[in-house]
């Protein structure tokens, strides 16, 4: 067998440098595939989850238009009357009534406990 | 200012409580400037008040007074070129003479001038709201605060509360000898010589009055009484109705002023409200009664007078001075051109931002698995009234989308505001109760668009809003009829005309006519679908029965493309013949007025009209543009129909179906009529074949091929986007090579 020294390259050396280079950038290729298919797989996780929320977000738009429907079939005769309670109960003189009227059940829940008690 | 340029004139009786503040402004103002108070028997302080004030006096009999008289005397009295007018109550505000002087120094053809009126912070809301609303009007819209002259057509408002004349104008024409009016008088006159009426902003007074509610419904007894022998106003007389809204919606008006301007809370503002609504409510009454007063008894005018006077008609109609001076008389108001504020959106169909702007971008965000998961479709509707075809029809296509897992939302455009009153619920019970049961909610106005998977124009002003809605991933445009065929040769025409070839829509058709109609006319490709039947109300009615020669008419004039006078003028033929079918006219409110009796159905609901189809002979209900619903619903019904040739129907349908084609004259109509009400085998031929032809008329059918297109314009619009995200793909490629 033929050897070489170690100063001495041998007629074989260049083929083992050739054979290091391309055994390199097969692994260079590979670590790429690989790499590749990382993301390959990131980009379909990230698109099954972005059409999961998309479908989430539309099921959710649908329950949503279904209440709002739904709602503004029961403030029908607010809106007829262009009545917006917010806005009304919003003003001092509505935090006056509520006032009174909690002022008022002070008084009337502790009589009715009364007459409770007394009907048992 | 030189004090000598303008003089003062007041006029004054038991004025005192105001006299001494405007005459330390006006001294205050200009300490020269020539001031003459012309008082007519004050009991009061007045006269001696300005005779402290160093200002000249002349004292007239009382009996002496006339508006117009008086002041032409008080303007031979003064010689200044200018000569201002106030009224004893009337306080001037600081910059007040500056600002006459500077008006007519800037126009040389102003002959007179007049300033706005200040509430006192205790005039009465309906004074104060009325004053602050009324003058701005006058205002050149660009420069608020500078003077500005009138046209001469304007309404020729001018007030000697506040006002200022040229001597060399009031030379001309002095003021007629009138008991009340004589500054209008003055400014009628004055146009019809030429002479410009001016407005200052700047002469500011505050004057408003402050009686209590008698004596203002007195007040405008007088008023009304003036206006009416000056300019011969008449006031009508308010109707009960008009008069609750007109009280309502003035007190209404007055307690948010009051809310707004003097800051009061509601239970304030509420503690306002009767006299407010009193003081409407005579104004209202007593203004037509003072526009008819002059004839009623001297007496009764003294009592309901204010000023306590009776006037004689005669007296006033003369028109001319107590002097002597000729005054024109005013003429009646014709030729007066008003002042009108401003009303609308300057863009209500916004062609000019999609002129200008180009339509929105389509987001492409929107594609996003379009095909995995439900769809929001947002259908942009045009205003309805109950039971209108075309909002059904997109109404069944809503439910149908809705029952296969999408969502939809209606839209309300409403470019002239004609429904600006309804608010969401009240669309919402509409849409429910007046057609049927849908989820989408309904909203009035854009405000809270939240984007769209698809939005769908479904009238030719729609088309302009949904291309500039934002966050949308693909249009449509829902046609059902050749829109710019109910309008003569108008704006409106034109610009529905140009909604077919805009770029960016999807167009579906109602028919396969209509879809080549735009074919051929615009030259635009389109989707179509057939309009289908509700085979569950439609349908023979084996225990029905038919009355022999009887017509169902479509009877809605108002509709001109239903060609309804055709059909009109065709039944009178054959009355005119002998043959006297009994005629049942539908789909209208008022029973139009016919050559021949006839029974009124009006606008009957569905069940109703299949039980009409079911018992008369022959129907008719033409379309002398695209087909209707009705036509088909009468043949589900086993109903022989008469209709034009040529037309949608027969292009829809065919020959051999049930319809009868003719030409569209009265005398083709009638002896087609004739032919189906005396053959009976051809009629039971007809109406056989009716009954199959709208067979595979579905509306489930109808709404497959309507989302069709919709996934249609999706599919589209993902390509359009592909290929866009291909290209810039490219760019960014080769900038990175380059």
């Amino acid at each position: 067998m033929n050897r070489a020294t170690p100063n001495e390259p041998g007629p074989g050396a260049v083929d083992a440098a050739a054979l290091s280079q391309e055994t390199e950038a097969r692994l260079a290729e590979s670590e790429l595939r690989a790499r590749v298919a990382d993301l390959e797989a990131e980009n379909r996780r990230l698109r099954a989850l972005l059409e999961r929320r998309e479908r989430q977000h539309s099921e959710e738009l649908r329950k949503l238009h279904t209440a709002l429907g739904e709602l503004q079939e029961r403030v029908y005769w607010l809106d007829r009357w262009h009545i917006d309670l917010n806005a009304i109960m919003e003003r001092p003189a509505a935090e006056r009534a509520r006032a009174a009227a909690r002022a008022a059940r002070d008084v009337t829940r502790p009589l009715r406990a009364l007459a409770r008690w007394l009907r048992a | 200012m030189a004090a000598h340029e303008i003089a003062v004139v007041i006029p004054t009786r038991n004025g005192a409580r105001w006299l001494a503040d405007t005459l330390a402004l006006l001294r205050g103002e200009a300490p020269d400037v020539e001031i003459l108070v012309i008082d007519s028997g004050s009991t009061d302080e007045t006269v001696a008040i300005a005779e402290r004030a160093g200002v000249r006096v002349e004292r007239i009999d009382p009996r002496e007074f006339g508006h117009g008289r008086t002041r032409n005397l008080a303007m031979e009295l003064t010689g200044a070129p200018l000569v201002a007018f106030l009224t004893q109550d009337a306080v001037p505000e600081p910059g007040w003479l500056a600002a006459w002087s500077e008006a007519f120094a800037r126009f040389e053809r102003v002959g007179a001038a007049f300033g706005p009126h200040l509430p006192w912070p205790d005039t009465p809301a309906p004074i104060a709201r009325e004053l602050e609303e009324f003058f701005p009007r006058f205002e050149h819209p660009a420069a608020p605060r500078d003077p500005v002259p009138l046209a001469t057509l304007d309404d020729p408002f001018l007030s000697n509360v506040n006002a200022c004349y040229r001597r060399a104008c009031w030379q001309e024409l002095r003021f007629p000898d009138v008991p009340y009016g004589e500054d209008r008088a003055f400014a009628l006159a004055m146009r019809d010589s030429g002479w410009a009426l001016a407005y200052v902003p700047r002469a500011r007074v505050r004057h408003a009055h402050s009686y209590r509610p008698l004596d203002f419904a007195r007040r405008y007894f007088d008023e009304f009484r003036a206006l009416a022998l000056v300019f011969g106003h008449r006031e009508p007389w308010p109707g009960p109705l008009s008069l609750a809204r007109y009280v309502a919606r003035n007190t209404l008006a007055d307690l948010r002023w009051l809310r707004r301007r003097r800051n009061r809370g509601t239970a304030a503002a509420l503690r306002q409200a009767p006299r407010c609504a009193v003081h409407h409510a005579t104004r209202a009454l007593f203004a037509p009664l003072g526009s008819r007063g002059v004839r009623l008894p001297a007496p009764l005018q003294r009592l309901l007078s204010l000023e306590g006077r009776a006037v004689r008609p005669p007296a006033l109609a003369s028109g001319r001075g107590d002097d002597g001076a000729s005054s024109s008389r005013p003429r009646p108001d014709t030729g007066v051109v008003q002042r009108v504020d401003r009303r609308g959106s300057p863009d209500p169909y916004l062609v000019g931002q999609i002129d200008q702007g180009g339509a929105r971008p389509l987001d492409r965000d929107r594609l996003v698995a379009v095909r995995e998961r439900p769809l929001h479709v947002a259908f942009v509707v045009p205003p309805w009234d109950k039971g209108s075809g075309g909002h059904t029809t997109i109404l069944r296509f809503v439910r149908y989308l809705e029952e296969r897992g999408h969502t939809c939302t209606l839209w309300l455009h409403d470019p002239l505001q004609h429904r600006a009153w309804a608010w969401n619920g009240v669309l919402r019970h509409s849409i429910v109760h007046d057609f049927m049961r849908v989820r989408a909610p309904v909203f009035n106005g854009f405000e809270h668009w939240h984007g769209a998977d698809v939005a769908v124009a479904t009238g030719w002003e729609t088309v302009y809003r949904v291309l500039s809605l934002p966050d949308t991933g693909a249009r449509i445009y829902l046609v059902q009829d050749h829109e710019p065929d109910f309008f003569p040769a108008s704006s409106e025409r034109v610009l529905a005309e140009r909604t077919y070839t805009l770029p960016g829509l999807r167009i579906v058709t109602a028919g396969r006519w209509l879809s080549e109609l735009l074919r051929d006319r615009y030259g635009v490709a389109s989707d179509h679908f057939e309009l289908g039947v509700d085979h569950e109300i439609y349908k023979p009615d084996p225990r029905a029965q038919r009355i022999p020669m009887s017509v169902a008419m479509y009877g809605r004039f108002v509709t001109g493309r239903r060609g309804v006078p055709l059909v009109r003028d065709a039944l009178g033929l054959l009355w005119q013949r002998g043959i006297r079918p009994r005629v049942f006219v539908f789909g209208t409110e008022e029973p139009p007025e016919m050559p021949f009796p006839y029974e009124f159905v009006g606008v009957a609901s569905p069940r109703q009209l299949a039980r009409l189809y079911n018992q008369v002979t022959v129907g008719v209900a033409l379309s002398l543009t695209n087909y209707s619903l009705v036509p088909l619903e009468m043949l589900a019904c086993g109903l022989p129909v008469v209709d034009v040739a040529g037309g949608s129907l027969e292009r829809e349908l065919g020959h051999g179906r049930g319809v009868f084609y003719t030409e569209a004259t009265p005398a083709a109509l009638a002896a087609a009529l004739e032919e189906l009400l005396g053959d009976r085998d051809k009629w039971r031929d007809a109406s056989s074949a009716a009954s199959a032809a709208t067979a595979a008329a579905l509306w489930g059918r109808a709404a497959e091929r309507f989302y069709a297109s919709v996934e249609s314009a999706l599919q589209a619009a993902a390509r359009a986007a592909e290929s866009a995200d291909g290209a810039t793909r490219q760019v960014a490629v080769s900038d990175r090579q380059r």
